[in-house]
């Protein structure tokens, strides 16, 4: 039971954390913050369905090909929408509602491309559970655990070991230094949304299989996982998965052993408890004025 | 003798991390002068200014107004005290408009709580009054009603100075009022200051232009790398060997 | 600012006259529409009005971001409803007792929302939104849950009971006509002048003797106290309220129909909120598509109307005045 719970915790924490870090990345690398993460995760999955079920491809070009797709919808969103409302010396808030005004139209635009009823995503290994201690658990949760953890790494080292993301780091850090030493500062930016949206899409469709494919999937783990972004301090990437694992284990242990009733209820308030007294999260980063 | 001390700093001193940014300043503002704080570039002239409007807590030491400690109260508590300021970087409110800016500035000196705002619009006609009066001062009486934005820059100086007057201080904190103005506005601005201290007020002025402070500051204090370096009348100033030191390189043209 | 008398009367005055043209406007269309139908439109127009007002102030005035409106609207309706009906409080009192908690609320999460920049602020109030939506949700001893109350007492005054939407109407009237006299006065006062000190540039702002964080929780305070109004008034309207209206779309509905009708104007909240509830009605037969709508708007506002429709018409009027004076001064 205990084993179990840890693992489902780990699951869903790791699934906050992966898109509250595309949260931070976006914040990191632009400044900005988008709302549409969420839906960007139901894209994904939906998109995953498409291929893998009703094309009949084989599960990793399925999430290869989701991969590419959900990367250049990100990097449209920026390079395209929230650029040139800048460029009109719009506030940043309205970056913001711009990108709640995307969720809205792709949560719909589902809706009229797959319908609204709840779409099973088939098994992809074909057994029922796998037996780990004497537990019997779903291998779809211990693939979402796999992949959340391989893309944290990837993440990782990306953004440390590559040129790329190195720029991306040095571009966020002081754009016009980074301008400077020939970095393309706009292409870092785009290019930040797009792994954001590339991450919460592949998380899409390793989680579809667990939770069903819905328009409305995407919403309350968008904002889980930026209650993750906050409470591990919103932009830094690693914090996300440390505030998402918490979250993860608040939201399945007190379902399991207080009521499930008021687990969102209690991750708001917690949310919004940390932002009273510890704005800055639990990894530093400024928020105040 | 304290009585005609309008602003005593005792010792200030401020550090940002390991920078200390201002070292154990002292000096004394006599009531009714215009005082001017000199130094080169980076000396911590606008960070003694923020110390003393209360935009930053001092690390250490007094700021003593007209008798009282205020250091460390916030800014709209100092303004409320008698202190005004303008700003090095020109701080309007751009999307209002320059009689507007003015009615601000009398925020303290006018009472309107939110239940009596609610119930009925206010007379305004006295503050309005009050307030042209004081754009008529600073020869800005013909752009009432014009946005913030649309003037000029010297004109948005005066504007700063005119709004800082309506909250009806007793002293004026002016932090280079003749950047970027012309020869000609120099000579205005000078004209206004005289103009302010005659109405009593104690002005307290940090400024580049040597010529401006020279020729209307009564004392000037003139720091260098947070510390005190020299303090007395613009002649002994001017004869002092460490204020021609420190200004070496970057000229003292006067 | 436009909206600032600067000369006493002058603005006053224009505000005045167009007030008045509304209020006839409004009472004609009532009067004339006898179909139950459009004054139930009627209603909602003027209840979402004083929800876009509360926004207003504090968006639009002294630029304090909430996408969290709905949670106001949702402690008034549901504050109001319970409190009529486990304690037999007398609608038109149980309305401001709502209205107050939310008013209350709206303090309580002022204190910290003052000290944060606009993104943390947008978070804040996006997951206080959510917070009340899902306690609604789970609190089923209270609420009842995901099903709603139904059976919400209408509202009654000196033995006069509100009944159909059509009377409603009279009641949301006169509350909308009070709140945007309040606003006009309170923007014109010198607590006005603070807020838009404080959005313009809140460091000037204290330095000119404003206390910053007192007047955005004030800004706080008053547009809880209009949402959670709103909301107590749409509870007593239609009888029953359950979880599904005070979801984020709520907030983001509020937040579109000022942006609509133009932030920081008088008339601008009633403008939107009527522009966008009509047009919502209209495309109730495809009502699949509605947020689809929603975005629509949203994204139209953001890149072709950053004013709203009183900014366009003000640009307009004042492209026609210039035009007029061009001729004049060639006929000259």
């Amino acid at each position: 039971m205990l084993l179990t719970l840890v693992i489902g915790a780990l699951m869903l924490g790791s699934i906050y954390g992966l898109v509250g870090m595309g949260y931070g990345l976006i914040y990191k690398a632009s400044g900005l913050m988008s709302l549409a993460q969420g839906d960007m995760l139901m894209i994904g999955a939906f998109l995953g369905l498409t291929f893998y079920k009703i094309l009949g491809l084989p599960f990793i070009v399925s999430l290869l090909l989701v991969m590419v797709i959900m990367f250049a919808l990100g990097m449209f969103i920026e390079r395209v929408l929230v650029t040139s409302l800048l460029a009109k010396g719009a506030q940043t808030v309205y970056v913001i509602l711009c990108t709640i005004a995307i969720s809205m139209l792709l949560q719909n635009g589902a809706m009229f491309a797959w319908g609204s009823n709840v779409m099973q995503f088939p098994s992809i290994f074909g057994v029922s559970s796998v037996n780990i201690l004497g537990y019997e658990i779903l291998p779809e949760r211990l693939l979402a655990l796999g992949v959340g953890i391989v893309c944290m790494l990837a993440l990782h080292f990306f953004m440390q070991k590559s040129k790329f993301g190195t720029s991306m780091r040095a571009a966020a850090q002081d754009e016009m230094a980074a301008s400077t030493l020939g970095i393309n500062v706009p292409r870092t930016k785009g290019a930040a949304w797009g792994i954001a949206s590339m991450l919460a899409g592949s998380i899409g469709v390793v989680v579809g299989p667990i939770f069903g494919v819905y328009t409305a999937m995407g919403s309350l783990i968008g904002q889980k996982a930026f209650a993750s972004a906050v409470v591990g301090g919103y932009g830094n990437m690693y914090g996300a998965i440390v505030g998402g694992i918490f979250f993860g284990f608040v939201e399945t242990f007190v379902s399991a052993y207080v009521t499930s009733l008021y687990k969102d209820f209690i991750s708001f308030a917690i949310l919004i408890i940390v932002m009273i007294f510890m704005p800055t999260g639990l990894f530093k980063e400024q928020v105040m004025e | 003798m304290t009585e005609n001390i309008m602003l005593e700093v005792q010792d200030l001193t401020i550090r940002f991390g390991g920078l200390v940014a201002v070292n154990a300043v002292n000096f004394q503002v006599p009531a009714g002068s215009i005082f001017g704080l000199i130094g080169p570039n980076g000396a911590g002239k606008t960070t003694l200014f923020n110390m003393i409007s209360g935009v930053y807590a001092p690390t250490s030491g007094k700021v003593i107004f007209n008798g009282q400690e205020i250091q460390g109260r916030p800014p709209y508590k100092v303004n409320a005290l008698g202190i005004a300021r303008t700003y090095q970087n020109i701080n309007l409110f751009k999307k209002m408009t320059v009689l507007e800016n003015v009615m601000v500035g009398c925020h303290t000196k006018t009472h309107s709580g939110l239940f009596s705002s609610m119930l009925h619009t206010p007379k305004q006609r006295d503050v309005i009054k009050k307030c042209l009066g004081i754009l008529d001062f600073m020869e800005l009486g013909d752009k009432a009603e014009l946005k913030a934005s649309s003037l000029s820059y010297g004109e948005q100086r005066r504007l700063e100075i005119s709004r800082a007057l309506a909250s009806e201080p007793k002293m004026l904190l002016l932090d280079e009022p003749a950047a970027g103005m012309n020869g000609a506005e120099k000579e205005d601005l000078q004209q206004t200051i005289r103009k302010i201290a005659d109405k009593g007020i104690t002005v307290l002025l940090v400024e580049h232009d040597m010529k401006l402070v020279m020729n209307v500051t009564h004392q000037i204090c003139v720091i260098s790398f947070g510390k005190r370096i020299a303090f007395g009348t613009p002649e002994e100033i001017q004869q002092n060997p460490d204020v021609i030191e420190a200004y070496l390189g970057g000229g003292l043209d006067v | 600012m436009q909206t600032l008398n600067t000369t006493p009367g002058g603005f006053l005055k224009k505000n005045r006259y167009t007030l008045i043209v509304l209020l006839i406007l409004a009472c004609v269309a009532a009067w004339m529409l006898q179909e139950r139908y459009l004054s139930m439109i009627l209603d909602y127009i003027c209840i979402y009005t004083i929800a876009v007002t509360g926004l207003d102030i504090l968006f639009g005035y002294t630029g304090q971001v909430s996408f969290g409106q709905a949670g106001f609207y949702a402690i008034g309706a549901y504050t109001s409803t319970l409190l009529s009906i486990n304690l037999g409080i007398p609608p038109i009192l149980s309305i401001l007792l709502g209205a107050a908690l939310a008013l209350l609320f709206g303090i309580l999460i002022a204190f910290p929302a003052s000290r944060l920049v606009k993104h943390f602020l947008s978070l804040l109030t996006i997951a206080f939104g959510q917070m009340v939506y899902t306690y609604i949700v789970g609190a089923a001893w209270l609420t009842r849950g995901p099903s709603g109350i139904t059976g919400i007492p209408k509202v009654s005054l000196f033995g006069y009971t509100f009944k159909g939407y059509q009377s409603y109407f009279w009641l949301v009237l006169v509350a909308v006509v009070l709140v945007l006299l309040m606003k006009r006065n309170i923007i014109n006062s010198r607590v006005g002048r603070a807020f838009i000190a404080v959005r313009e540039n809140p460091h000037a702002a204290a330095g000119m003797g404003i206390n910053v964080a007192k007047y955005k929780i004030m800004a706080f305070g008053i547009s809880a106290f209009l949402a959670g109004l709103a909301g107590a008034f749409y509870a007593h309207m239609v009888g029953f309220i359950s979880p599904d209206t005070f979801t984020s779309t709520q907030s983001n509905m509020f937040m579109t129909m000022l942006l609509f009708g133009g932030i920081a104007t008088i008339s601008g909240s009633l403008i939107g909120a009527a522009i966008i509830t009509v047009i919502t009605e209209l495309l109730q037969s495809f009502a699949s598509a509605q947020t689809l709508v929603y975005a629509g708007f949203i994204l139209v506002v953001l890149f072709f109307l950053p004013n709203g429709v009183v900014g366009m018409w003000d640009k307009a009027r004042a492209m026609f005045l210039k035009k007029r004076l061009g001729k004049k001064e060639v006929a000259s």
